[in-house]
């Protein structure tokens, strides 16, 4: 034993002498994201094949496109993993998949139990639904995360400290509550980088707050610090083992094991190259280890990766897409407001009255989360879809408006108003603040081809100045009057928002920032600056659609492509001259936690 | 998100074909209920009939009938009537069945119809209830039903839900099913 001491001693003193003089091998990483959407298709395929007669092996029902998600592509993922255990994926998927795996696919939670359990899936969630989060108000995602929390950990899958979120959405928002919520690295779609500062050379990783960043899908190349990443996989993981066909198609939906022979070979020979097959939580703690510095990002805004065939977030928030007759985005996007607003309504009232609403408005906000789905208004949403989330949000609403009349009858009350950000609830009925002002405090340009508009202002407030803006479009006999839009002029070089699930802080940029020409603001409490201490806020409960910035000009536009051409539509909109903070407020006010009459 | 453009293609096309035909687009709005506000200023011979009100007008049943597409594809047809107090009263008839559905079977039960002032909308509240479905997750329970239908303003195209909820008069907690509903509203007299 004692020759043996000697032995360890010596070689550990060599180590030690040795280690300054030595170079250190180079970090040399293989990552990937698959982003598991089984509501890709939310609602089943019911009515998709717009063809005469019965396509009973195509227009199949919600559980069968979910089945078939999970044995034709997710199952043979796992079992990929299962044949080559040094190495780790990074998953990405909502809660309520791990509810349909509980449900119908014991065998296949089962599997991704294990996995998760031996390190080899780095398990990725931010949302109990594929939600488009980052146009609604924090309250949407935080209820929807605490979901997502109470899933995973009911059927003992541990989530990993990544954040990856439905359709690769960003925001520099989501750096404020990661450590909250256990989180760590970021990963930020690299189209979504690139889209708004053009080519560039990643460096290992970035600063996000207290967490990382990287950049999801972009290789790195640093020399100087001896990091190499190359992506293995970044994109709609339902995509690899069928070879690239969605499941929009159940007919071509299949596993095809030449695909996933291929991909296994491609990531064989990253192996024998000398990367590691890792988690990114792992690549990220590497380069702590190695006590390489984070980078500073640039200024982002929040969007969704593909933003160069999405135009940015447009396609979500009144862009069209190919099945155009089905889509009525606004419809979708402010019954979500409109359904967010009723259950922060009951929630208020029913404490008021003294009733434990708590459990039946979880349900509330379950199907609220449905009703938010970002496959409702985009990328290329049928009809089935577009009707999936109005259904869902709808039954928010009509479960938060019955226990507001159960509350109103306990107090016994009429007509209450219910001020949900103070709780306060009185007696009273519904009424617009203000009076008709016939001048205008700025001149609109507003457009409806085929269609009438009429524009009536009203000033709310003097202190600070506030207006109403009701834009009335009318219908239209032309099947092709589907968009509306309206200009706000604006000035300055500033673009002023809010990002996602901060709703108490004006965001600032400067135009000259951003190599882009134009982008869609989701602005998700409806607020986005005009310069010159001029704000407006729009009333998400009558228009949900996104504000169009551009580099070149001041002006904000709210366009949409989807307004269904037989009916009559009203948008609304508040005005305020003042400073952030009034701002913040009067957008709180319409939008996040309202005062409503019932 | 991606899709195979050839096929994407050939639907489009025979979607454009189909939207032309489309009896979503072709029928004729009609006018919606009359506002059950409770601030009933009788301001309109359309005006609401709640307890408060002092319209002299006498009391009068209107109805309703819905075509409307259950889960897009299917029929089914509701028919509703608004009675003086404000209420409604409703019978739905699907021609499709589900798990939690039995075809052609009459679904009963009453309702409202909601105002949504600060929205400019409203939403048609019904309560069904029907027999079970022994077939599906409710089992022999019999089955409780939530309808939701929205709109903006008068617009007579409604969409929304058909909840289906497991038990008799259940009306909250884990649904059963969410089903689509969507389609045109038309004043029968």
């Amino acid at each position: 034993m004692k020759r043996l001491g000697r032995i360890v001693l010596a070689a550990a003193i060599a180590i030690c002498v040795a280690a300054p003089f030595a170079t250190a091998a180079p970090l040399q990483y293989s990552l990937s994201i698959f982003h598991f959407d089984i509501e890709s298709v939310i609602g089943g395929l019911y009515g998709f094949v717009p063809a005469p007669g019965d396509w009973p092996t195509w227009d199949i029902s919600p559980e069968a496109v979910e089945d078939m998600i999970v044995t034709e592509s997710f199952a043979p993922l796992l079992a990929l993993l299962q044949a080559h255990p040094e190495w780790t994926f990074t998953i990405e998927m909502q809660a309520y998949m791990v509810e349909v795996l509980a449900a119908r696919h014991a065998d296949v939670l089962a599997a991704l139990q294990k996995l998760t359990a031996a390190g080899q899936v780095e398990l990725v969630s931010f949302h109990y639904a594929g939600q488009f989060f980052i146009a609604h108000p924090y309250d949407d995602w935080k209820q929807s995360l605490a979901l997502a929390q109470q899933v995973f950990a009911a059927n003992n899958l541990k989530l990993s400290g990544v954040v990856f979120c439905q359709d690769g959405q960003a925001a520099e928002g989501i750096a404020s509550h990661m450590s909250e919520e256990g989180y760590t690295v970021m990963a930020w779609p690299a189209d979504l980088w690139t889209y708004q500062h053009g080519a560039f050379d990643a460096a290992p990783y970035y600063e996000f707050g207290d967490a990382r960043l990287v950049v999801a899908g972009q290789s790195v190349a640093d020399a100087v610090d001896g990091v190499y990443v190359s992506w293995s996989y970044m994109g709609d993981g339902e995509l690899l083992a069928t070879g690239g066909v969605s499941p929009y198609f159940p007919w071509f939906f299949h596993d095809r094991s030449e695909a996933v022979a291929n991909f296994a070979a491609a990531v064989e020979q990253q192996e024998e190259q000398g990367y590691l097959i890792s988690s990114i939580a792992g690549y990220v703690q590497a380069l702590q280890t190695a006590g390489i510095a984070a980078a500073q990002p640039p200024p982002l805004l929040d969007g969704a990766w593909q933003p160069a065939t999405t135009d940015g977030n447009s396609r979500w928030l009144g862009g069209i897409g190919v099945w155009a007759a089905a889509e009525r985005d606004n419809h979708v996007r402010t019954l979500a407001a409109m359904a967010h607003r009723e259950i922060l309504a009951a929630q208020t009232i029913a404490a008021a009255a003294g009733l434990d609403s708590t459990a039946v408005l979880a349900e509330a906000w379950r199907q609220l989360a449905l009703g938010e789905v970002s496959n409702g208004t985009g990328v290329n949403p049928y009809l089935g879809e577009v009707d999936f989330c109005i259904a869902s949000s709808a039954e928010a609403f009509r479960i938060a408006r019955a226990v507001i009349y159960e509350a109103k009858a306990t107090l016994g009350l009429g007509g209450a108003l219910i001020d949900t950000a103070t709780g306060a609830v009185t007696p009273g009925e519904f009424a617009w603040p203000g009076a008709p002002t016939g001048k205008a405090p700025l001149q609109l340009t507003v457009a409806a081809d085929g269609r009438s508009a009429q524009v009536s202002w009203f000033a709310e407030s003097q202190s600070p100045p506030t207006w109403r803006v009701e834009i009335a479009f009318s219908a239209s006999l032309v099947a092709t009057a589907r968009t509306l839009s309206v200009t706000f002029p604006g000035t300055g070089d500033e673009i002023q928002t809010t990002t996602a699930l901060v709703d108490d802080a004006v965001q600032t940029y400067a135009r000259s920032d951003f190599s882009f020409d134009h982008w869609y603001l989701p602005a998700p409490i409806g607020l986005v600056g005009l310069g010159g201490g001029w704000w407006v806020v729009k009333d998400q409960a009558n228009v949900h659609v996104a504000a169009r910035i551009e580099t070149a000009d001041s002006d904000v536009q709210f366009v949409d492509n989807t307004a269904p051409w037989f009916e009559t539509i009203t948008w609304i909109f508040h005005v305020v001259q003042g400073a952030d903070a009034d701002a913040l407020a009067l957008a709180d006010r319409i939008n996040v936690h309202p005062t409503l009459a019932r | 998100m991606s899709k195979i453009p050839w096929l994407l293609a050939a639907l489009a096309a025979l979607g454009l074909l189909a939207a032309c035909q489309s009896a979503r687009h072709h029928a004729s709005p009609a006018p919606a209920p009359a506002d059950d506000d409770a601030a009933d200023d009788d301001s309109s011979p359309d005006d609401d009939a709640t307890a408060a009100d002092d319209d002299s007008a006498p009391p009068y049943v209107q109805k309703y009938q819905f075509a409307l597409a259950i889960e897009v594809q299917f029929q089914a047809t509701l028919k509703l009537a608004q009675n003086p107090n404000g209420n409604l009263t409703a019978a739905f008839i699907p021609q499709q069945g589900f798990d939690v559905l039995l075809a052609g079977t009459t679904l009963l039960g009453s309702g409202q119809l909601w105002s949504i002032p600060e929205a400019n909308g409203r939403m048609v509240m019904l309560r069904l209830n029907g027999p079970a479905a022994p077939n599906g997750p409710c089992g022999n329970n019999p089955i409780s039903y939530a309808v939701s239908l929205t709109a903006k303003a008068s617009n007579a195209y409604m969409v929304g839900g058909l909840t289906a909820y497991c038990g008799a008069n259940t009306f909250t907690g884990s649904p059963a099913r969410v089903m689509r509903l969507a389609g045109w509203q038309t004043k029968v007299e």
